[in-house]
């Protein structure tokens, strides 16, 4: 039997370990700051480049301003707790939207994601029933739609891109 | 089945953590025993990849290794995320598999990443437990990973290889050996790998991990995206002195080179603990010359 107050303790600790190192508070008591700093760097390289397998798109839509972004987006935002680089691309894109700078390259990328999945405070959840997404804003279509629905144990999904712009 | 009699009886040859980037020169490396595989990344809801069943239906073993079960949370292992990792073991009649020495979560906050744990008296009665839980739910053994950390926690009260072999003791879990781990932290913290070799109960090893990495910002950094560093290599060969390997394989996790790169340091991984390389591209060594 594991004394409780041992317990809460653990947790307070881990708890303190893990906001500083997905976020902007400093290191626990104690520990190594500048081992804690490179240990915290290498963490947000990881997720950068888990991003990027899950977003291939995303580095030649921001180019250059990528990392910047990623990396202003990532000291506020932790990870989210469900869908792992998927889940934090998505929420990355969002928030890009809401800062007025969302690459619109990725709106195709965006709708097909957001057919199968449903964002929620946790991260992404499969949608469980039949789904309609579009999108006005791709530079090389002009309209972009996609329908999902499951029956009897499959799942039908079709896209359609109409209009290509010159 | 005791810890003990399952490694006696585990033959898993050489292997390699199978990704979707290199899945087609997994099937063509024809003398591959195993493959491990991330058991988040195979959901029961979605079908088995076709190039991970051909290879199991060819004999090769499939591992479940799981990243996410957090056994170093104060908190008992999560049911569901149990069931998943029980149901990859029954799915792919998986001889064992493994998971960490580490946290990833908490509260409401996921690391993403596997994290040291405070290596205390009392960390290790909270191991134990959650491990002890976790084995009662698997249907097959469950192998014990170290990991590699940048950074350790103040107040240690155990040295790491007495913290993980108390662990695996304990539980009567088996141990994956990641010597690249071992490598990594026996250069940042500096302590003595051949040491750590002799503290951890090796009767209980199950397979082994080789990977790479590089220094960077004063440190040694566990990358999986680079080569095998010679020391590592030379762990590995003393590794082999001093125990049975029943597997051994090679981690890599990105920037994936080119399939002469991927032969060449699987080969050297099996000439490291002597295993045969029976594979199109390799080229035995003339008689008289070893390999």
């Amino acid at each position: 039997m594991i004394d409780p107050g041992t317990l809460g303790q653990v947790r307070a600790a881990q708890a303190r370990f893990v906001a500083a190192m997905v976020g902007a508070t400093p290191p626990p008591e104690g520990v190594n700051a500048p081992d804690f700093e490179r240990a915290r760097a290498a963490l947000q390289r990881k997720r950068a480049r888990a991003l990027a397998r899950a977003w291939p798109g995303l580095s030649q839509a921001l180019g250059g301003d990528l990392p910047a972004q990623f990396d202003r987006f990532a000291r506020d935002t932790p990870l989210p707790a469900r869908g792992g680089a998927l889940a934090d691309g998505r929420a990355f894109l969002a928030w890009l939207k809401k800062a007025g700078c969302f690459p619109t390259r990725m709106s195709f990328d965006v709708m097909l994601v957001d057919l199968r999945f449903r964002q929620s405070s946790r991260g992404l959840d499969a949608r469980t029933g039949p789904s309609l997404r579009c999108t006005l804003h791709d530079p090389r279509w002009r309209v972009c739609f996609g329908i999902r629905a499951a029956f009897a144990g499959r799942v039908l999904e079709r896209i359609w891109r109409l209009g290509q712009r010159t | 089945m005791a810890p003990q009699a399952a490694t006696q009886h585990l033959s898993l040859g050489l292997g390699i953590g199978w990704r979707p980037e290199i899945a087609l020169y997994v099937e063509r490396r024809k003398d591959l025993g195993f493959v491990e595989v991330v058991s988040e990344e195979f959901p029961a809801s979605l079908p088995i990849p076709t190039p991970v069943r051909a290879l199991a239906d060819r004999g090769v073993r499939i591992i479940p290794h799981g990243l996410t079960l957090s056994l170093g949370s104060p908190d008992p292992p999560d049911a569901t995320r149990l069931r998943a990792l029980a149901e990859q073991a029954r799915r792919f009649n998986a001889p064992l598999v493994s998971e960490h020495i580490a946290f990833v979560r908490a509260g409401e906050l996921e690391s993403g990443h596997l994290l040291p744990v405070a290596r205390t008296r009392d960390m290790v009665n909270v191991l134990i437990r959650n491990i002890r839980i976790a084995m009662e739910s698997l249907p097959v053994p469950l192998a014990l990973e170290n990991i590699a950390t940048l950074v350790e926690w103040p107040g240690a009260e155990l040295e790491e290889s007495e913290f993980v072999a108390r662990i695996i003791e304990g539980t009567g879990a088996l141990l994956l050996l990641d010597v690249e781990n071992l490598y990594a932290n026996a250069r940042n913290h500096g302590f003595d790998a051949l040491a750590y070799l002799a503290r951890l109960p090796l009767d209980r090893l199950a397979y082994v991990h080789v990977a790479g990495g590089i220094e960077r910002d004063g440190a040694y950094h566990d990358t999986h995206a680079h080569a095998i560093p010679q020391g590592v290599l030379d762990l590995l060969k003393s590794l082999a002195v001093r125990a049975r390997i029943p597997g051994v394989m090679l981690e890599r996790d990105d920037h994936f080179p080119p399939p002469q790169v991927l032969d060449s340091e699987l080969d050297d991984i099996g000439n490291a603990i002597g295993l045969p390389i029976r594979h199109p591209h390799h080229t035995p060594p003339a008689p008289g010359r070893t390999a």
